[in-house]
């Protein structure tokens, strides 16, 4: 979902523009005035007068000539790469100039400009590498430590922006396929800056589906290690704002486990349809057990008639919404006993205790389905 | 102070969220957004037979071949969130962990003097 770009989702966002050219600064801080509720500008005059501005300031998105003095474009981009891997680069480039452009991009720049262009092309770029930022979500009163660990759980490749509201201090995590990858918080990095992060309260998180591919895993540890080394020090309370320790590591339940989707198994044939419902519950018994090991939570399977009048009332709810054939169906009631079911003639019932990991069970059972 | 908008807002923030609906325990439309589903909206007839469903349930999930549909009890009574079947259920049942809490608040509010001031 695009990002609204307002107060709520961590203020207005900065771009860096860096520049030797001073009548076209002037006129890109006239021109881009108009996205103002979108974002601002901040403007240097070359790459290290812009490495000493993002040290200070959080930035966004950085627009970068490339023939500068001092420090040019492509050593600019070989030091954000490093430094701030999370900040998307543009490079502005003068037409015919592939073979910059080439270095550019081998460097880590994520989109060109050609000069002359025009205010909007360059507005409609930045804002569009501002919506990526957030191309996965927003997400609010959340523990910071609670979503890393389902990220992992999830095996998601994200970036993860989180952005303290007191503060104004944004700090940035790597995921690559569940992988805790690297982080970044002001000029920490790595697994010192993760911990710093963590350390943070009343935030945003904003998450992007994708991760920089120049990327170079810079963690050597899992994240459990981290979080258990950022909960030992906010215990000795060694950073300077802990305000609410217990907030930061959370154990999820086993139940929030997810997994990749998983192929689809070809469907019975009509002969052989009869024969397979007789034996699914077993068969549902030992694919999970096969899948996720004995001591899941899972109690008992079997088939049960009784379950018809709750497979009709759910089938209604599907009604409601156009949402097609019923596949399977988790539930918990007010007893605290929790079931699967695969409806049928008679429904498969699986019984579970409610740490059991919901959704890799159901994958399972849309497989057996 | 919360309203219902703004925490509804938070959850059609996860990706995958197609649909939320909040059901009174008094079986009334409490908050309908069904934009998404190119769904006029739904009228409280239509949910009578579903709701007898949540004689006994707490929360049910269910997958279907074109949506999933998570519904949980809260304190306002039925939170309804109907999104793809490959959305992230996790991320979502945890947004609902964290806007049920705040659906009571605003409950408690209505029926105290605070219903003054909103």
């Amino acid at each position: 979902m695009p990002e609204k770009l307002s107060v709520q989702n961590g203020g207005i966002k900065q771009v860096l523009i860096i520049d030797n050219n001073q009548e076209l600064l002037e006129s890109l801080k006239v021109g881009l005035g108009k996205y103002r509720a979108q974002f601002s500008t901040l403007y240097a005059n070359d790459g290290k007068q812009a490495l000493e501005i993002l040290k200070r300031e959080s930035v966004s998105v950085v627009v970068s000539d490339v023939r500068m003095p001092k420090m040019n474009g492509l050593a600019l981009l070989s030091s954000m790469t490093s430094l701030y891997p999370d900040i998307p680069v543009i490079i502005m480039t003068a037409y015919g100039q592939d073979e910059l452009e080439w270095l550019a991009r081998k460097s880590g720049a994520v989109a060109f400009i050609g000069k002359p262009f025009s205010v909007d092309e360059i507005g409609n770029k930045i804002l569009s590498l501002l919506q990526k930022e957030s191309d996965g979500g927003v997400i609010k009163g959340i523990s910071v430590g609670v979503f890393m660990q389902l990220a992992e759980m999830e095996e998601m490749t994200c970036t993860i922006r989180v952005y303290n509201e007191a503060t104004a201090m944004q700090g940035v995590v790597f995921f690559k396929q569940g992988k805790l990858f690297d982080a970044r918080y002001g000029t920490y990095g790595g697994e010192k800056a993760v911990v710093k992060i963590l350390s943070l309260e009343r935030t945003h998180i904003r998450i992007q589906n994708s991760c920089p591919g120049f990327l170079q895993p810079k963690i050597g540890v899992g994240l459990q290690a981290v979080l258990l080394e950022a909960m030992r020090l906010k215990d000795e309370a060694i950073f300077d704002k802990v305000e609410n320790p217990e907030n930061t590591v959370v154990k999820l339940s086993k139940r929030d486990e997810i997994t990749t989707d998983s192929p689809k198994q070809p469907s019975a044939s009509k002969e052989n349809a009869a024969n397979q419902k007789k034996q699914r519950p077993a068969k549902v018994l030992h694919d999970i057990q096969r899948e996720l090991g004995k001591g899941f939570g899972l109690s008992q399977v079997d088939s049960d008639h009784g379950w018809e009048h709750t497979v009709t009332l759910a089938l209604k709810i599907g009604d409601l919404f156009n949402a097609g054939r019923l596949k399977c169906g988790y539930i918990q009631t007010s007893d605290n006993s929790s079931n699967f079911f695969i409806p049928g003639s008679p429904s498969t019932v699986v019984s579970v205790d409610q740490t059991c990991p919901r959704d890799r069970i159901f994958r399972i059972a849309e497989r057996i389905d | 102070m919360y309203n219902m908008k703004m925490l509804i807002d938070d959850l059609f923030n996860v990706k995958g969220v197609l649909g939320v609906l909040v059901v009174s325990s008094d079986r009334s439309v409490v908050f309908q957004d069904l934009a998404r589903l190119k769904l006029d909206g739904l009228k409280e007839t239509d949910l009578e037979m579903p709701l007898l469903l949540f004689d006994r349930v707490e929360e049910a999930d269910l997958l279907f071949e074109y949506y999933r549909i998570y519904i949980r009890k809260c304190p306002l009574g039925l939170l309804w969130v109907i999104m793809q079947p490959d959305a992230s259920a996790a991320m979502i049942r945890l947004q609902c962990d964290i806007i049920a809490p705040k659906m009571k608040q605003q409950k408690q509010i209505k029926r105290g003097i605070g219903r003054l001031f909103m």
